[in-house]
């Protein structure tokens, strides 16, 4: 695993409200850690790749996307992209409370990280 | 026998011009042979210290008068004394003057006679204004009170009305029958939209008047269903338009863009672009949207991946995708009855 991801999720996680979240480095390879039994590593591999997908695509109708927030009935998905290829995703509980600024913080501390 | 009893109407007459006030007076009180009490006053500051101590059943006043104008006193009027009757007396009518005193309360709006006649034909006027009773129902002033609470209030008691809405710049309508919402129109929009935009707004005034048909109805559905939309459609809109603060004059979605936001400093958004469709992809509100089709096959894109995503994790319906990007913010929203796309440049950064 990349030394400094590493280094930044042990810092920084858990946190109140978020269930799992899920990186993908430049090379392809993922990094999971599931907090609550809502999601298994496996299902946050396979949506975070859907996602990077779907970021990709808004690229066609003109939007450069930084980072992406997917709002469901239950979950927010916060999506933070690199230029680098690497991208990071929170799967977080849609409910009051949660620190959305905080989430924010890391997001954005994640895309200045030195190369993954 | 039993004496019968003739209750004194009351009028209080404001005029610069005592000239006038002292014919006016002089005549009247003849004509009403002492069931009129007659009060005078030359401008409005001796028009409140006398509505201070007394209670008149009409108030006429003039409108070209110096430092407060009849119009502007009227609309004092109708914030300190609500409910009470004002007719305008003039002498120089205009079209546009009759609709901005009808629409600012005033009850009546009469030219000054120039012959004879015309004197009785305002003494009849206001007599029978003063004689008349008053309209079923309170009339008076609700401060802090929004749209929704007024159109709670008639659903919850399951009335028939019409809440007219206006502020600087957005005029609109929602009819309500037997404790149902069945019309808002706004400008151009009409239906649910109409209704979201006049739910959304964050100042201005309304009126409550007699239920009368619309000329369709555009809104089906629970008032409670719709209410609940607006407030969460408001709360979405707050968070991402952060429109101008809004008072009389708020403006509506497409117009927070078009005026001044340009020159708004930094730390703040402006709106510029937008689209609203139905479920089945109807086009209902487009402003500034450069390539629909493009936008159109964006939101069907999301939606398509969205339910893939639901279909992956146990995450639930899909609400909305919110994108920041290097020029501002886009809010994508799916839902059954309808899609959004709103696109906002500026620097408030956070995708909340």
């Amino acid at each position: 695993m990349n030394e400094a991801l590493q280094a930044f999720l042990d810092r920084n996680l858990p946190l109140p409200g978020v269930a799992a979240c899920s990186a993908r480095l430049a090379d392809r390879s993922f990094v999971s850690r599931c907090y609550s039994d809502w999601f298994t590593a496996a299902q946050v591999e396979q949506a975070l790749s859907r996602l990077a997908l779907a970021a990709d695509s808004l690229g066609y109708h003109g939007i450069q996307p930084a980072r992406l927030c997917w709002v469901f009935e239950h979950s927010r998905i916060h999506l933070a992209l690199r230029r680098d290829g690497a991208c990071l995703a929170f799967f977080v509980e849609n409910r009051p409370g949660i620190a959305s600024a905080r989430l924010e913080n890391l997001l954005e501390e994640f895309t200045g990280l030195s190369a993954l | 026998m039993a004496a019968e009893i003739i209750k004194r109407k009351t009028f209080l007459f404001v005029d610069d011009d005592v000239g006038f006030l002292t014919s006016i007076q002089g005549l009247f009180s003849e004509m009403a042979r002492g069931r009129w009490d007659i009060f005078t006053a030359e401008n409005h500051a001796q028009a409140l210290a006398l509505l201070s101590k007394l209670r008149v059943d009409v108030v006429v006043l003039d409108i070209v008068m110096p430092v407060m104008d009849g119009i502007q006193f009227l609309q004092l009027l109708g914030r300190t004394h609500p409910g009470q009757q004002v007719v305008m007396l003039t002498g120089e009518a205009t079209e546009e003057k009759r609709k901005t005193c009808l629409e600012s309360g005033a009850a009546l709006f009469l030219e000054k006679p120039v012959v004879p006649d015309g004197f009785a034909a305002i003494f009849a006027a206001l007599d029978a204004l003063a004689g008349a009773l008053p309209q079923g129902g309170f009339r008076g002033m609700m401060r802090r009170v929004g749209l929704q609470e007024v159109l709670q209030m008639e659903c919850l008691s399951r009335k028939s009305s019409v809440l007219e809405v206006f502020t600087g710049k957005v005029r609109g309508r929602i009819a309500i029958c037997d404790g149902s919402i069945v019309h808002a129109e706004s400008g151009a929009l009409q239906g649910e939209v109409a209704l979201y935009v006049l739910l959304a707004l964050r100042g201005g005034e309304f009126n409550l008047l007699p239920f009368t048909e619309p000329p369709r109805r555009t809104i089906e559905g629970q008032w409670e269903s719709l209410l609940m939309e607006a407030a969460r459609l408001s709360d979405e809109g707050q968070k991402f338009l952060e429109p101008d603060e809004a008072g009389p004059g708020a403006a509506e979605p497409g117009e927070f863009a078009a005026g001044a936001a340009l020159d708004r400093p930094a730390g703040q958004v402006r709106i510029e672009e937008i689209v609203l469709c139905s479920g089945a992809g109807e086009v209902l509100y487009e402003w500034e949207t450069k390539s629909l089709e493009l936008r159109l096959r964006l939101l069907e894109q999301i939606e398509q991946q969205a339910t893939q995503l639901s279909s992956l994790a146990p995450v639930g319906r899909f609400d909305r995708l919110e994108i920041l990007t290097p020029e501002g913010r886009i809010v994508c929203q799916v839902q059954p009855d309808r899609r959004l796309f709103v696109r906002s440049a500026g620097t408030r950064a956070a995708v909340a």
